[in-house]
């Protein structure tokens, strides 16, 4: 059994009156379980810009379903106004702008949760991470 | 300016043969610029004991600007691996939420926020002729009645003064004749032929100048367990 750990921290000295530091660390269990997560996908991937304009960046498949998914992009882009729209489905999360990162659990049920993502303003690196499990070797056609 | 970094390390010494760690910090800037996101809702706690979905963060309840760089973080303070909570966005018409995915206790989550919010809708009720006394008009489940004999702009002056649950009621700049209704929410929307009933001499004519809409990035999460549990979450936001 793996030990992955996720951990966050947030801070800033002057958003609001008083210093803000906020800190959470997670350990990564396969779905109810205490058994740690044991499979891992990673990339880095050049999203073009232009037509087509959505890419397919993580299938949703029943090997994923319901389960304690993770993943993790983030856009290396340096200029601030390049960004990545990142939808799951027909649905947009949220921008990427230069820099960003996110992570977030991914339900993964459906074709309708691929998690896709878009390049603006400029063709744009992204480098990402998901740590799932119950995913089985397809036969060779 | 507020500077407010965001970091992330994901760490394993056993996921794979080689040791594995991942570390990223974010700058967080408003979309676009070099400039700090200036808002936040702060640190809040939602506290669930129920298996029904819950609002956890509404665009209404944040002044954030839609499609900018907003930031949400989402944690299960909880303690149980077998306990979670599916987070949603809502989209849509009829709030249909789009599931993203499962927090155990422990978890965490910190994700990009479109935040998108509905457009509320506004039309221009129109009376005309001559209305009695004990006339009535009935809309939204508020009667508004007719004390004594009025004329067209007589009648909207009763209506603009009648508090509408889902309504706020304002006169026309240049017409007396007209009240301009417009939806207190994103997704109140009005029925214009069958919204309204009058019993009445007079008339009332309805004209959608804006159309409602229900897409609205809220934010929702609902608990497998009715057992207590506190869902902190925080938006940073421009």
């Amino acid at each position: 059994m793996a030990t992955t750990t996720a951990t966050f921290t947030l801070s800033s000295p002057d958003l609001v009156s008083t210093p803000i530091s906020l800190s959470s660390t997670a350990t990564l269990y396969d779905a109810g379980t205490t058994t740690g997560v044991t499979q891992v996908k990673m990339g880095r991937n050049e999203i073009p810009l232009g037509s087509p304009t959505n890419f397919d960046l993580l299938d949703a498949t029943a090997a994923h379903a319901n389960k304690a998914n993770k993943f993790y992009i983030a856009n290396k882009a340096t200029n601030d106004d390049h960004y990545v729209v990142v939808t799951i489905g027909a649905q947009v999360i949220g921008r990427l702008y230069a820099g960003d990162w996110m992570y977030m659990p991914w339900e993964a049920a459906a074709d309708t949760q691929d998690i896709e993502v878009q390049a603006f303003v400029a063709a744009q690196v992204i480098e990402w991470v998901v740590f799932h499990e119950g995913e089985t070797l397809n036969a060779a056609s | 300016m507020a500077t407010t970094t965001a970091s992330i390390t994901l760490s394993s010494s056993d996921i794979m043969d080689n040791s594995l760690s991942i570390s990223n910090t974010a700058t967080l800037t408003k979309a676009g610029t070099a400039t700090g996101l200036p808002d936040t809702t702060s640190l809040r706690q939602k506290r669930i004991a129920s298996n029904v979905k819950q609002n956890l963060l509404l665009v209404d309840e944040t002044e954030a600007t839609a499609l900018k760089a907003n930031k949400v973080y989402i944690k299960n303070t909880g303690t149980s691996t077998a306990k979670y909570g599916t987070v949603g966005i809502t989209s849509g018409d009829n709030d249909v939420e789009i599931k993203l995915g499962r927090l155990y206790g422990g978890d965490w989550m910190f994700i990009p926020w479109n935040a998108v919010r509905g457009a509320k809708e506004v039309f221009e009720l129109t009376a005309s002729g001559s209305w009695a006394t004990n006339n009535t008009a009935i809309f939204d489940g508020v009667t508004a009645t007719v004390g004594s004999t009025q004329t067209a702009a007589g009648i909207a002056t009763v209506i603009q003064a009648t508090k509408y649950r889902n309504w706020v009621v304002t006169a026309h700049g240049s017409n007396a004749a007209i009240s301009i209704f417009t939806a207190k929410y994103p997704g109140v929307q009005t029925n214009v032929a069958g919204d309204w009933a009058e019993n009445a001499s007079g008339a009332l004519a309805v004209s959608v100048t804006t159309q409602g809409t229900d897409v609205q990035d809220d934010i929702t999460v609902t608990m497998n367990d009715q057992t207590e549990t506190v869902i902190e979450y925080m938006a940073i936001y421009e």
